[in-house]
């Protein structure tokens, strides 16, 4: 877990498993261009999937064959966590690419008082995807007065044919 | 003959000493003489080869016959460099991909300097392609192009799904993605339902979201399952697209080449298979995307590469039909190979690989071939007349032929061959080929042979001394004296072993004129005179010579038994020779005979113990007849007589020795002894005849040194056939000699006058009775023949003795 160290004015970029890390993290990097904050990323985690698989009833359908199978509390797990590793593997990338050090952290969008300690006040600011918005988390960080950007993300697209460019 | 008569038998010095100098021809060194005729004394041989040469038929490919070292391979080059001269260069031949069968690669033929300008085109051509049909491909206008194919596939997707996701929303069930597939869960409030939440729904409405869930499922896999045709239709229309653009781009480079070689049908064809396979392959063509494994990825200039054109006869640069002289006739060499090269630990080739031999060089000209090398390369004649058979060239292993290779390998198709091959070799080798090789005789169809030897007369010795300034000037050698020439041509008078001859073997002339020039130049000279050519042969002598120091010095330490002075009954010196390659000589050998009663055979001794040559028995045989027709032919030849190489440890052969022989033999039945001061050779016949042998120089040499070491008193002297008078050619210092009176050389015509000089008594000839003069050794032979037949006849009539053997 993070703790805070300074007054140091801290960018946390807000990410979930549905929004594109390549919007949120170009709104970061505009933002880290005009102040020399921390970056903090935070992967919001919901509970779908876990939700999903306690139904006796839902099936994984292959994208490849297009046959099904149970969808179970394990396979949640999994798919779960590798929405997490392959968001962290993205954005992580991202900062090595633009030389900037970054932290990443899981949070449970019920998880309150962490939230609080990650977002102190005026001088931080959140950058998080619009679907954010809808959440009882954003009326929490709406509270603590910090400064929230939201970024409309693109609907995620159906899978089309692959094509060169 | 009477012993006063002896002296009519020496040969003169006249006789012994020749002179080469014409009486038209006035100079004093080489250099003032004009150039000669280049290849003195073959006119029959060259006659040959320009009928050969010019004869277009089949099978009149040429044969040059002789000796290693004859200028032959000059000779034959030189011709057909002339002959080649008159007519046009040869074609030009490439080979090239073949498109749907890569396996055999085509060719195409181009008028002379064409087929490499074609080369050039092709490249300039792929380096034109390999930047403009990427530009192509990165063109904004293809990409919208492109975007608009993606852009109606993607449309057309999206509304299958969209159609899903309206079904969906409107049963509240959410479609959820996971890394490998989809899950289909209800929704409410936009929160997936749990267990909990769903347990408390009413029955109807659970039943309702199962079977919702259910059809909709049913409508996603099936949308899944039609999403590999969509792709199908979306690859068909990038294809057609790029084929498209490839067309348009390839099209308009290519068009310019197909009128430049629009005379050329053939060229004109491979142009158009070329453009069909760009754009058929289109997409090759492309920038590579990265992958994980970049070694797989095909490099595009390889693809590019595939274009290039194999030129592998280019007579760009030439005036003339081609002269090929192919100094290592070996498989690949004559006929071409297929190159190959390691990809990732396999062996792969194309038609870029594909070597021509020196047939396909010599294509439309001449190719010249050393016989003996041809030979001794494994499978070279067989792939030779093939080729001259066929009249066309295929290029492939001889593992491939024989069936020994079983990798796949290309097949290129073969070139027709118009071309007319010179064998030069040895005459044995001709004549093996014509009794051992049924096809020769239809291919090599003109024999030249040439002369190993001029006869000598005013003309020639004038043409002769012209070639060897000739000679001179070419090596740049340091002009040679008038005296310096004589000298020389003694030498070709004795390498030819004849003094009415003059050999013709140009590298031993050449050597003894590069040789002597080295000995002027080492005592600083600016000319080369006669005692540089005589260094010149006794520095061979001396570099040779081992073999010969070693054999006089073991007569001079009486280890072999050679007697120089006195008689002896049985016992006569013989004359062998030892040939060494480039150097020959000659030293004496004692035979011995012996005789008894016997049934009328002689022993030759070599013979029986195998030590004897076939000719070698032939003149012993001869010998034995020769003896029996000439005496007492009224009684049965009741003798037993051996012969022997006394000290002879080697192999002996020829028949030179026979006179020798016979007089050791007569020796021992008249029981009169021969002069060991004296040495003989020569071959006899059935009549008594005594005929010429080969080696009589380096033999009389060879006892004359053994005399003179001892001590020449004037009675020392070698008998030898008349009938190689003219095959003198002596050293000066034996020349020398005779002239002093201090040695001798007897010339004989028969068995008689040899059996005279060498007993110093009359051998004898029959008068009217039939009768022998008394004590005439002829007289005595025919004396004990008969008192041998007597003997036997007594012997016989014995109580318990054969009566047989009378």
């Amino acid at each position: 877990m993070t703790k805070r160290s300074d007054k140091k004015p801290r960018i946390v970029i807000a990410v979930t498993e549905l929004a594109p890390v390549h919007q949120l993290w170009s709104a970061a990097l505009k933002l880290l261009a005009e102040s020399r904050a921390e970056l903090l990323a935070v992967f919001i985690t919901d509970d779908r999937w876990h939700r999903a698989a306690s139904l006796p009833f839902t099936r994984e359908i292959s994208r490849i064959s297009g046959m099904d199978e149970d969808f179970t509390a394990r396979r949640a797990i999994q798919v779960h966590d590798e929405a997490i590793h392959r968001t962290q593997i993205q954005i992580q990338e991202l900062a090595t690419r633009a030389d900037l050090k970054l932290v990443f952290e899981v949070l449970a969008e019920s998880d309150q008082q962490r939230v609080r300690e990650l977002v102190t006040g005026s001088n931080d600011t959140l950058i998080a995807p619009s679907v954010i918005g809808t959440r009882p988390l954003f009326e929490e960080l709406r509270k603590l007065g910090c400064r929230i950007v939201l970024i409309e993300t693109r609907k995620e697209t159906y899978p089309g044919p692959e094509t060169r460019h | 003959m009477k012993p006063d008569d002896f002296d009519k038998l020496k040969v003169t010095v006249d006789d012994l000493r020749q002179l080469y100098e014409p009486p038209g021809i006035e100079f004093v060194s080489s250099d003032q003489l004009p150039p000669g005729t280049r290849h003195l004394g073959q006119q029959r041989a060259i006659d040959a080869i320009r009928m050969g040469i010019q004869i277009e038929s089949e099978g009149h490919n040429v044969f040059v016959l002789g000796p290693a070292g004859s200028h032959r391979h000059g000779l034959a080059e030189e011709l057909a460099r002339e002959q080649a001269a008159k007519k046009s260069p040869a074609k030009d031949w490439c080979y090239t991909a073949n498109f749907s069968n890569p396996e055999k690669p085509h060719t195409l033929s181009f008028p002379t300097g064409k087929g490499d300008q074609f080369r050039r085109d092709m490249r300039d051509l792929i380096d034109e392609l390999r930047l403009s049909i990427p530009a192509t491909f990165e063109s904004d206008d293809y990409r919208n192009q492109l975007k608009a194919v993606e852009a109606a596939t993607q449309k057309e997707v999206e509304e299958q799904w969209k159609e899903l996701e309206e079904h969906a929303s409107a049963r509240n069930i959410g479609v959820m993605h996971t890394p490998t597939g989809y899950v289909l869960a209800p929704i409410k409030d936009e929160k997936v339902i749990d267990e909990e939440e769903f347990s408390k729904l009413p029955e109807s409405e659970r039943a309702e979201i199962q079977k919702a869930i259910k059809v909709l499922s049913e409508e996603l896999q099936s949308n899944i399952e039609h999403m590999p045709q969509l792709q199908k239709k979306h690859r068909e229309r990038v294809k057609a697209l790029n084929r498209d653009v490839m067309e348009h781009a390839v099209g308009v480079l290519i068009s310019d080449l197909r009128k430049k070689y629009r005379d050329m049908p053939a060229v004109v064809i491979y142009l158009d298979e070329v453009q069909r396979n760009i754009i058929e392959n289109a997409d090759d063509f492309r920038s590579p995307d990265s992958s994980p494994l970049p070694y797989l990825v095909r490099d595009s200039s390889e693809l590019f590469s595939q274009y290039e054109v194999n030129l592998i006869v280019s007579n760009k640069e030439n005036v003339a039909a081609p002269v090929i002289f192919e100094p290592n006739p070996g498989y690949t060499n004559i006929i071409g190979k297929v190159e190959y090269r390691g990809e990732m630990g396999v062996l792969t080739t194309d038609f870029r690989m594909i070597r021509p031999g020196a047939l396909l060089a010599a294509n439309g000209g001449y190719l010249i071939l050393d016989m003996h090398r041809v030979l001794s390369h494994p499978f070279v004649w067989e792939a030779l007349k093939q080729a001259l058979f066929a009249r066309q060239v295929r290029i492939e292993s001889p593992g491939e032929t024989y069936g020994f290779v079983s990798t796949s390998t290309l097949q290129p198709d073969p070139i027709p061959l118009d071309i007319k091959v010179i064998l030069v070799g040895e005459r044995w080798l001709y004549y093996l080929l014509c009794v051992y090789d049924s096809e020769f005789n239809d291919l090599f169809k003109i024999a030249a042979d040439l002369d190993d030897d001029l006869k000598r007369s005013d003309e020639n010795i004038e043409a002769y001394l012209l070639l060897i300034a000739d000679r001179i000037r070419e090596r740049k050698l340091l002009p040679f004296h008038r005296d310096a020439m004589q000298k020389v041509m003694q030498q070709r008078a004795r390498r030819a072993e004849d003094s009415e001859r003059l050999s013709m073997h140009m590298r031993s002339l050449e050597d003894l004129l590069t040789q002597s020039d080295y000995w002027a130049r080492q005592r600083g000279a600016e000319q080369v005179n006669a005692s540089d050519v005589s260094k010149s042969v006794d520095e061979i002598a001396r570099r040779l010579g081992r073999p010969q120091a070693r054999i006089a010095d073991a007569i001079q330490r009486d280890i072999l038994l050679i007697d120089t002075e006195g008689a002896c009954i049985g016992q006569v010196n013989g004359l062998s020779v030892v040939d060494l390659g480039e150097f020959r000589f000659g030293f004496p050998v004692r035979i011995t005979a012996t005789t008894r009663i016997g049934t009328g055979e002689v022993v030759d001794i070599e013979r029986e113990v195998k030590l004897g040559g076939a000719i070698h028995s032939k003149g012993v045989m001869i010998l034995a007849a020769a003896l029996s027709s000439r005496y007492a032919s009224n009684v049965p030849l009741s003798l037993h007589g051996n012969v022997v190489f006394e000290q002879s440890y080697g192999g002996v052969d020829g028949d030179s020795a026979s006179v020798a022989e016979l007089c050791a033999l007569l020796s021992s039945l008249a029981r009169i002894p021969i002069r060991q001061n004296l040495a003989v050779t020569g071959s006899i016949n059935q009549l008594g005849r005594v005929q010429a042998i080969g080696g009589v120089n380096e033999k009389i040499e060879g006892h004359f040194d053994i005399c003179r070491e001892r001590g020449l008193d004037g009675s020392h002297g070698v008998v030898i056939p008349r009938d190689n008078i003219k095959h003198l050619v002596l050293r000066e210092d034996v020349i020398e000699a005779v002239k002093q009176g201090d040695y001798s050389v007897f010339a004989v015509r028969d068995i008689d006058e040899a059996l005279s000089i060498l007993t110093g008594i009359e051998a004898g000839k029959r008068d009217k009775k039939d009768r022998f003069p008394k004590d005439s050794v002829n007289y005595r032979v025919e004396t004990q023949l008969i008192r041998y037949a007597e003997l036997r006849k007594n012997f016989a009539e014995k109580p318990g003795n054969d009566k047989t053997l009378r």
